[in-house]
């Protein structure tokens, strides 16, 4: 089963996502930062997606993409942040970032996009 | 300072704060309105602090709550929050509440041709957080207030402060109320 991994340092949104999208039928991790949700991606293989917070301690959401970039792991990869500056969208897209999402999650109006990524 | 930076830093609180309570359960349960710095410093709040900086200037953002003991019933479902939540889940949601409000700000900043960075919230642990920041010399400061008929579970403060050799003048246009909203939560791809 495909399974997404939801990294952000607020357990309000961890839960609010999760809840969301096992309520779709999909599979949820969640990390509480980018140093959590890189150790994440290395070592489960049936991760499909990943939705990440871009400020959060310890490392950020973009260092994290960008660190999975160099590691060589290809997966999909959704910012999920209150951020909309543009600069930080495209330090995103260069690092491969396939999505963007301004907060607050709204499942309703980006389920289709994401089961999409994870089929 | 011109006239015009003080009304724009205003007008900036007034609708980032209102943008925000639109995320609330019952956000029509909610008056705001602007209050005195002096207010907030009498409530028995808590506070969370956020950094919007640019390279002209800093804006120290204040979102003042009720600590979980002093919320009743009415409050818990204004705020869409289960009462027996822990008071860390209560203060992950303000911290959450309080991102968003940011988010509102940076993008009004970022449509005026800021470019602006925000930080990761931080609680407080002293409650006169405002009368520190005036300490180190705030260019201007405004505050508004949440208010659910006679309480106040939420306030905000904007403390600008501009950086060495800036320009001392914002002009900041505000967007509509409902225009914010339109394009939040859809994912983008790229």
């Amino acid at each position: 089963m495909a399974k997404v991994l939801v990294v952000d340092d607020s357990s309000t949104v961890r839960n609010e996502v999760s809840s969301y999208l096992t309520a779709q039928g999909i599979a949820v991790d969640t990390a509480v930062d980018g140093v959590d949700g890189l150790a994440k991606i290395q070592r489960d293989s049936e991760l499909k997606l990943v939705l990440c917070d871009v400020n959060m301690p310890n490392m950020d959401g973009l260092t994290m993409v960008e660190k999975v970039k160099q590691s060589g792991k290809v997966i999909s990869i959704i910012m999920l942040t209150t951020e909309s500056n543009p600069n930080m969208k495209q330090r995103g897209k260069d690092a491969g970032v396939k999505g963007w999402i301004v907060k607050p999650f709204n499942g309703d109006a980006a389920i289709t996009g994401i089961k999409k990524m994870i089929s | 300072m011109a006239a015009k930076t003080d009304k724009s830093i205003e007008a900036l609180l007034q609708h980032s704060f209102k943008e925000m309570l639109q995320l609330l359960n019952k956000n029509q349960a909610f008056t705001t309105r602007e209050v005195k710095g002096e207010f907030i410093e009498e409530q028995e709040f808590k506070t969370i602090m956020f950094t919007v900086s640019s390279s002209n200037f800093r804006l120290v953002v204040l979102l003042h709550f009720l600590p979980k003991s002093e919320l009743n019933a009415e409050l818990y479902d204004t705020l869409k929050l289960d009462p027996a939540c822990s008071t860390q889940y209560y203060q992950d949601f303000i911290c959450e509440l309080g991102n968003n409000f940011c988010g509102v700000i940076c993008r009004v900043l970022g449509a005026a041709d800021f470019s602006t960075g925000m930080s990761t919230p931080a609680i407080l642990a002293n409650k006169k957080s405002i009368i520190n920041l005036r300490s180190v010399c705030i260019d201007f400061e405004t505050h508004a207030g949440g208010f659910v008929d006679n309480q106040v579970p939420l306030c905000a403060s904007m403390c600008l402060f501009f950086n060495k050799g800036a320009n001392m003048e914002l002009n900041i246009p505000i967007p509509a109320a409902s225009h914010e909203q339109e394009n939040l939560g859809e994912l983008e791809f790229f």
